[in-house]
């Protein structure tokens, strides 16, 4: 465990006064705070590290304590720690070890002046922990449901609801799964973002599916029977005679799963284009010619 | 309107004991997006970590709302940064590992 000098974290020379260390606080504070500085761990330590700094020079009574002991600390917890001791005799457990690697304060602070030493100064700032982001990545097909899934954030194992037609690039938040808070505040948030990956042959626009389905140039004409293939059946379509090029036609509810509505679907907008026959037989040009000539236009 | 996702300005200035005036300067600085539904002001859920947000710096570091505007859209430049490092990161993992 090595001795911290708390004056240096501020900035700070020993004669500082509380003013100062209210100011330098509050600078470093507006630059490492967690919410200025997402998904950034560096930051996040080095604000623990100027609160546990304030938390000792801004109250007189640490400071005296930490400004007589100094370097030789060690000997002054020993000594603290032998005085409670004393003091305590007969009465309940007060001071606990938390330590950990999510512990808000150092092995030195809690060392000098106890883990719980920080509690109940009522002038305490608490900071909610830093937000975490995570990007999970799945197919289109993934999300066509709602189902759970088992993430591991930070080492932490997360079942996670991923509701039916979630858009891609949309972020959901875990409420408490962030970053621990610090002095007693509320831990962060998860925010999960989600990078679909669009492998099947239609497009998608919200809810609305769009798919361009090729007919021949006879159907096209005459009108006649197609069947396509929707996003997860078949469906049976008629054409009518003189289907143009480009042409639409909606199918109602036969889209992707509406975000958070139950049963509610989307259509499935398909775009019909007229393929023109490129290996023809003899005859079959004939054909064609004799329609030109018929003055078919 | 479907009313289901949204909340009412004044319930949530009432539960975080704020002016309702922070909020619509933030609406008019375009931080955050407001709605009117049956003449009252509402924000979309989507919103909310965002003014909570700008709350927490406002409160814990009394930012004030010209620099929450500032801020705001800083968070949404490092945002989008990061967004590219990690699209980028990934390519660069694919082709390393190819």
């Amino acid at each position: 465990m090595e001795f911290i000098d708390y004056y240096n974290v501020l900035g700070l020379d020993k004669r500082a006064t509380d003013k100062d260390i209210k100011k330098a606080y509050r600078k470093l504070a507006r630059k490492y705070h967690p919410d200025l500085n997402p998904n950034d761990a560096e930051a996040e330590k080095k604000f623990k590290q100027i609160n546990e700094a304030n938390e000792v020079l801004s109250d007189p009574e640490k400071r005296k304590k930490y400004d007589k002991y100094g370097k030789d600390w060690e000997h002054a917890a020993e000594f603290e720690k032998a005085g409670r001791a004393g003091q305590q005799r007969g009465r309940s457990r007060t001071y606990t070890y938390s330590g950990g690697p999510e512990s808000e304060f150092s092995d030195f602070f809690e060392s000098m002046f106890g883990a719980s030493g920080f509690r109940g100064q009522g002038r305490q700032v608490k900071f909610r922990g830093q937000d975490f982001n995570a990007e999970l990545r799945l197919n289109l097909l993934d999300v066509k449901q709602t189902h759970k899934r088992t993430l591991t954030v930070n080492g932490k194992n997360i079942r996670i609801t991923i509701p039916a037609g979630i858009e891609d690039g949309q972020t959901i938040k875990i409420k408490g799964y962030g970053g621990t808070g610090i002095n007693g505040g509320p831990k962060g948030d998860l925010f999960i973002t989600f990078s679909l990956i669009n492998n099947t042959r239609f497009k998608r626009d919200g809810a609305n599916l769009y798919k361009t389905v090729e007919i021949p140039i006879i159907k096209a004409v005459l009108g006649g029977e197609i069947i396509i293939n929707t996003l997860d059946s078949k469906v049976k379509l008629q054409l009518k005679p003189g289907t143009q090029n480009g042409a639409q036609v909606k199918l109602k509810g036969k889209g992707f799963p509406k975000y958070k509505k139950e049963g509610e679907f989307g259509d499935l907008i398909v775009t019909y284009k007229i393929k023109t026959p490129t290996e023809l037989t003899e005859d079959q040009i004939e054909l064609f010619k004799k329609l030109e000539a018929s003055g078919l236009k | 309107m479907d009313t289901r996702n949204y909340i009412r300005v004044r319930q949530f200035c009432s539960s975080h004991n704020i002016a309702e005036s922070f909020v619509r300067i933030l609406q008019e600085y375009e931080v955050i997006e407001m709605v009117e539904i049956n003449r009252e002001l509402h924000l979309h859920e989507y919103e909310l970590p965002k003014l909570e947000k700008m709350l927490r710096l406002h409160k814990e570091l009394e930012i004030d709302p010209q620099g929450l505007q500032a801020v705001h859209h800083l968070l949404q430049k490092v945002a989008l940064l990061q967004q590219e490092v990690s699209t980028l990161q990934r390519k660069l993992d694919r082709f390393e590992n190819s």
